[in-house]
């Protein structure tokens, strides 16, 4: 019994983070789709819904100004969510300039701003964008060529974690930011992402239909209701958005939490996601999204049936389950003490 | 050297606490949680 466990959760943990990679390798080789990708200009409503981020506006609304895409195709909306600093006067401000506002005087949530915030948007397509990453100049253009492929009901663009010295992240956390990108550049090809990049994603704006309020994974639930009314949710490397990583692995903590409960959320406001003759991409959102859900309680599993073999083989795991956690412990007491290590968990990064 | 032994920590750090967040998720969403709700809370998934 303890045997089988032992090899059914190794199975799984395995297969999660190895073996579905290597599915997706070989099942590219056979069957790509590559997106038509073609340069042109429709109109696009930038949606960037703040709640309080007196600290984001002006670097964020100078971005938008910045892009390599023709102004009068390109309508900036800010939805506020009843801010409580001086964010809502910080964006007025640029109210002449072209941005439209929409503010809400009780705090609804990051959802309800969405929806206000598409409300009002008049683009063929709608981009949305978080106020703290900035795009590549050319995001915009690159993102929207996708566009030209009718299959296309959605774009992800990429979102780069940088250093304090604009490089890219080395560190864990941005290793398996590149493995999480990795797999959903393969995932594109074959033919949808399960969720896109919450810092730059963009939609047919005839696809949107409004949030629930409480939705905590806006990023997914669009995409995948995209996947579910037959269009392609593609994910392009080209079209790119930078984050300084943070360092306060306490912070990132607490949004992964969120991030992860939000796929518990999806599952329930979504079960159609769990039906093959309806979802398009089941083997794809079962291996990537509900398998990380799996994961830690196969972990468990793992341990507590390796206790029950302690010989041959079985003794040289329970030897490296013990060596893991130990490392792990280590790190944890690492990333405690100040000043802060190169590099906790970050931001965007894990389980993504 | 230094640095590279504390990055090199962090690597089963980030693993175990990546799934901590999972089930953490499991907890604070079938609890409902205020803060889970939060939109404050919900805004950079």
């Amino acid at each position: 019994m303890a045997e089988a466990i032992f090899w059914i959760a190794l199975g799984c943990t395995a297969y999660v983070y190895a073996g579905y990679p290597l599915l997706l390798l070989a099942w590219q080789w056979w069957d790509r789709r590559p997106v038509r990708k073609q340069y042109h200009e429709p109109s696009v409503s930038l949606v960037i819904a703040m709640h309080n981020e007196r600290n984001h506006v002006q670097p964020k609304l100078q971005n938008c100004f910045e892009l390599d895409y023709p102004p009068d195709k390109l309508q900036v909306i800010v939805s506020l969510d009843a801010p409580t600093d001086d964010t809502e006067a910080l964006v007025r401000e640029y109210a002449g300039k072209g941005v439209e506002v929409v503010c809400s005087s009780v705090h609804l949530g990051k959802a309800e701003a969405l929806n206000s915030g598409v409300a009002i948007a008049t683009g063929e397509i709608v981009l949305f964008a978080d106020s703290r990453q900035m795009f590549d100049k050319r995001a915009v253009r690159e993102l929207v060529a996708n566009f030209a492929d009718a299959s296309v009901g959605a774009a992800s663009g990429e979102l780069v974690l940088l250093d304090e010295q604009g490089k890219e992240t080395s560190d864990a956390a941005g290793a398996y930011w590149r493995y999480e990108k990795g797999l959903r550049g393969m995932e594109s090809g074959i033919h949808s992402v399960p969720g896109a990049t919450g810092a730059i994603y963009a939609i047919r704006r005839e696809l949107f239909a409004p949030l629930a309020a409480g939705t905590i994974l806006d990023d997914v639930v669009i995409p995948m209701r995209i996947v579910l009314a037959g269009k392609r949710v593609v994910f392009d490397s080209t079209a790119r958005a930078y984050e300084v990583a943070s360092r306060n692995a306490n912070s990132e903590y607490e949004r992964k939490i969120r991030t992860l409960a939000g796929n518990y959320q999806l599952v329930v406001q979504m079960p159609a996601l769990l039906a093959p003759w309806r979802n398009r991409i089941f083997v794809q959102f079962i291996s990537h999204k509900l398998g990380r859900l799996l994961v830690p309680y196969c972990l468990v599993a793992l341990f507590v049936s390796n206790l029950f073999l302690l010989h041959g083989l079985y003794l040289v795991a329970m030897v490296g389950q013990m060596v893991w956690y130990s490392l792990a412990g280590a790190g944890w007491l690492a990333s405690t003490r100040k000043p802060a290590l190169p590099g906790g968990p970050s931001t965007e990064t894990l389980n993504e | 050297m230094r640095n590279m032994f504390l990055k090199l920590l962090l690597v089963p750090f980030t693993f175990v606490a990546m799934n901590w967040a999972a089930v953490a998720g499991l907890y604070y969403f079938s609890r409902g949680s205020r803060d889970l709700w939060s939109p404050a809370g919900a805004r950079h998934s």
